[in-house]
């Protein structure tokens, strides 16, 4: 045991003399010439190597999710750590922001996994029987998946239904004609949206993502929106950022109040 | 499938990690003086502090400068970008150590900007140029916090010149942390961190989490102006 190093298993990568190896692939020799950021954003967080219609549509998966206004509120925070001069603190900061909040991507895995279950009975279930299995297996108020905040319908899921229905017509696509019917029938049943989590899911399953990564493939796909605003945050740097003016805030904290110690001295010095 | 050598296997890497402030044993020791059994007993937290931040204890007495300085360097309101960073994330219900991570790199970022803006106060504080540096003196409206960081220095006994050059109040604090002997950029960011981290802290913490709609999400609104449309297709293939 004594100078033995201790050793870890990783299947990510491996700098070699003359080439380095990553997810199992050579980087020169087999994915250099075949592969862009989104198929090896893809590669990277445990799916399949995509080629083809299959590595066209996750490129389009990766514009349709980047929704990069500097307001929304992991990009705000990105916006407000990079007011300092540095986009790679807003980008670590505005990421951080997503671990476990109600953005983050990571619902995808659960409404992947919950489409798994359903697919397995799916070809069995009519409309009637698809709402009332979804009543029992998806029971929240609003599911993952569903749920469209300030405007009348979420525009990713437009953008990206329509690609895949005009462009990516292969009938093979189980999981999207899923996601199609699990959208209407709670749309028709309990006047349920589905927002980009949902339709992403379905279609990282038919690529052959496994549910475990979507969130990941999820999260590694938007980081142009953050990586827009770090880079404009850093370089504009705005003093408005950095220190908001007091006529946009006011206190609703605790009134204002002597510490015990100073009551005493003063009581002391009065008596 | 591997070979058994690459560039890191063999690369003149060291093969131990060292440790230079804290020694990995029972007791801990900080630059040599037992935690428990020394430190502990005889010294306040802002004197190990100072010791974490120096590798040396300080004189008797310096501390009180210290803890005044650092007690006019702590608040920290919604206003400035730590602050609101963590309070954003606060209100996006991320995790506890999300939201502490946000507040921290935005600290370490805002105290890194201060540092440098203060460049050209240093040489002032060793004496070797005569002018103070005229962009470093505060506003009217600092004046008053500054009076009472000058008089809670008078109480410990402590004075310093700076205050008749109507510094701005980080200024005369840093320029006092500069005298009790914090002269390295990485010991004045350890302390603003350690003085202003509570704060940024207890300002995220005590909103709602998960209450997005209590954020003002368009303060400030950003005027969308697009950018130039170009695409390489239209430039030709030698980018003109």
């Amino acid at each position: 045991m004594g100078g033995e190093r201790p050793t870890l298993v990783t299947k990510v990568a491996r700098a070699e003399h003359g080439d380095n190896h990553f997810r199992g692939y050579w980087l020169n020799a087999e994915l250099l010439g075949h592969h862009s950021m989104a198929s090896i954003a893809g590669l990277a967080v445990g799916g399949p190597a995509s080629s083809g219609e299959d590595r066209a549509l996750l490129e389009d998966m990766a514009v349709a999710v980047n929704v990069a206004d500097p307001r929304i509120w992991p990009l705000k925070v990105t916006r407000l750590v990079s007011a300092y001069g540095s986009m790679f603190a807003g980008l670590a900061a505005g990421n951080i922001t997503m671990d476990r909040s109600l953005l983050s991507m990571e619902a995808c895995c659960e409404i992947a996994a919950r489409l798994v279950a359903l697919a397995e009975r799916a070809d069995d279930l009519d409309d009637a029987g698809l709402a009332a299995y979804l009543a029992d297996a998806w029971p929240e108020r609003r599911p993952p998946g569903f749920g469209v905040p300030a405007r009348k319908e979420d525009e990713r899921v437009v953008g990206l239904v329509g690609r895949v229905r005009d462009v990516y017509r292969r009938q093979d696509r189980r999981y999207f004609r899923l996601f199609e019917r699990v959208a209407e029938v709670s749309r028709v049943e309990r006047n349920l949206k589905p927002n980009i989590l949902l339709v992403f899911s379905a279609i990282a399953l038919d690529l052959g993502f496994p549910p475990e990564s979507i969130g990941a493939l999820a999260w590694a796909l938007v980081q142009a929106s953050f990586q827009a605003n770090a880079v404009e945050g850093a370089q504009t740097a705005p003093e408005l950022m950095r220190q908001l003016p007091q006529e946009h805030l006011y206190y609703v904290g605790p009134p204002d109040r002597v510490s015990p110690r100073a009551a005493r001295l003063r009581a002391g010095r009065s008596g | 499938m591997s070979g058994e050598h690459g560039p890191v296997e063999d690369g003149p890497w060291a093969d131990k990690l060292p440790a230079r402030a804290v020694t990995p044993t029972d007791p801990p020791r900080l630059f040599g003086y037992d935690v428990h059994e020394d430190l502990a007993h005889h010294y306040r937290f802002s004197e190990v502090l100072w010791l974490a931040a120096t590798r040396e204890l300080p004189a008797d007495g310096a501390a009180d400068v210290l803890e005044c300085a650092l007690t006019y360097l702590l608040p920290v309101s919604v206003a400035e970008a730590p602050a609101n960073a963590a309070s954003v994330a606060q209100a996006c219900q991320s995790s506890l150590a999300s939201v502490a991570s946000v507040g921290a790199i935005a600290l370490a970022q805002q105290g890194q900007w201060v540092l440098e803006r203060h460049a050209p106060l240093w040489p002032w504080l060793r004496g070797e140029v005569e002018a103070f540096p005229e962009a470093l003196r505060g506003g009217p409206d600092e004046a008053p916090a500054v009076r009472r960081f000058a008089s809670a220095l008078a109480r410990v006994s402590y004075t310093h010149r700076i205050f008749e050059c109507s510094p701005g109040l980080h200024t005369a604090a840093l320029a006092v942390l500069f005298d009790l002997g914090f002269r390295e950029p990485e010991q004045l960011l350890t302390l603003w961190m350690s003085s202003r981290l509570p704060c940024v802290l207890a300002e995220a913490f005590a909103g709602g989490r998960g209450r997005l709609y209590e954020y003002p999400m368009d303060l400030p609104h950003f005027e969308y102006v697009g950018g130039e449309r170009r695409s390489t297709a239209e430039e030709g293939s030698d980018g003109r």
